[in-house]
């Protein structure tokens, strides 16, 4: 979630310059609270890939939404600049509008399942590579 | 979870082979990706998806899936996937000086892609051996019988050869050998092997 949210801002947005690693990091840090909530608990790759799955699906599905909102309220604002400016609405900014709204909610499936799959990797690799004595042998 | 990741590993590069509207799909992986124009391949005229690097990541997912580590090189994941993000930490810093090649960040992106996922799926196809219980044997042996350790069998009860003296195997057991009438009042029988009668000592 806190990877999705990040993942939506247009400026924090850059750091997925590195391997998408705002959804790595969210996986990461949903291992981690995971972790630190089950302290007698040792996880299986399995368990590390399904924490980090429902990480990466649920940063997924918080990312669209909130970049469909976020996009919303940019293009409002554009448009009440525009509108105070020339008087009118162009029908055409309405329509780009409308579509891209709806481009943005069609596609919250196919961002929950990337997402997801990669949430899925980020797991499995962290619990490999930064809580190697919580795993499971 | 191979199957998933084969095609999450192939959606960028099939919709850029189709050519599919970038305008549409655009939204759906600028969560995942900068999408920086001069960062990204073009196919047809139309930048790709994702950058090269990405692009090369995603298809590292898709070649991991199909050519997962075998078990031997498993225990060498862990390097393996540290190598592939020092060799993108390597690669990346040096476009602080040199200009955005695709190629190195393509095959950076894909060593680093193959490593992780080739990793993930070993782990998760060895995690599913040990985890499968051991077949269970279908017996041998009638339901009579005994499986000895040398996977012999043998009915149970007392071998016909292990009766002591005076006794005689039958139905799996020893039964003594008693003389062919009764015993009179006050005599016993007195040797298991010529059976007499001799006096009970009362």
């Amino acid at each position: 979630m806190i990877g999705g949210v990040a993942a939506s801002i247009p400026v924090l947005n850059l750091l997925n310059m590195c391997f998408c690693l705002l959804f790595m990091v969210g996986a990461v840090i949903g291992v981690s609270m995971y972790l630190s909530e089950h302290p007698q608990e040792q996880l299986s790759d399995s368990d590390g890939a399904i924490i980090g799955a429902i990480a990466g699906a649920t940063g997924g599905a918080v990312a669209a939404v909130f970049g469909i909102i976020l996009g919303w309220v940019l293009s409002s604002v554009l448009a009440s600049i525009y509108g105070s400016i020339y008087g009118f609405l162009p029908p055409v900014l309405l329509s780009a509008m409308a579509h891209g709204m709806g481009r943005g909610i069609l596609m919250i499936p196919v961002n929950i399942i990337v997402a997801g799959g990669f949430g899925a990797l980020a797991g499995f690799l962290s619990l490999q590579l930064f809580f190697k004595e919580r795993r499971k042998q | 979870m191979a199957a998933l990741l084969l095609s999450i590993g192939l959606l960028p590069w099939m919709l850029a082979l189709l050519g599919a509207t970038t305008e549409w799909w655009r939204p759906a992986f600028a969560i995942f990706c900068h999408q920086l124009p001069d960062r990204s391949l073009s196919f047809r005229g139309h930048d790709m998806l994702v950058c090269s690097r990405c692009a090369g990541i995603f298809a590292g997912l898709s070649l991991g899936a199909l050519l997962p580590l075998s078990r031997a090189m498993r225990h060498h994941g862990r390097a393996l996937v540290i190598g592939a993000i020092a060799l993108n930490l390597v690669q990346a810093a040096s476009q602080l000086a040199l200009p955005y090649w695709h190629a190195p960040r393509l095959l950076c992106g894909l060593a680093f892609g193959w490593a992780a996922t080739a990793f993930f799926i070993a782990s998760l196809r060895a995690e599913a051996e040990t985890e499968t219980p051991a077949p269970v044997e279908e017996p041998t042996c009638a339901e009579t019988e005994l499986e000895l350790s040398d996977g012999s069998c043998v009915p149970v009860g007392v071998p016909a050869d292990a009766c002591a003296e005076g006794f005689k195997a039958r139905d799996g057991g020893c039964n003594p050998v008693l003389p062919p009438d009764p015993c009179p009042p006050g005599l016993t029988a007195s040797s298991p092997s010529a059976p007499s009668y001799r006096w009970a000592i009362r």
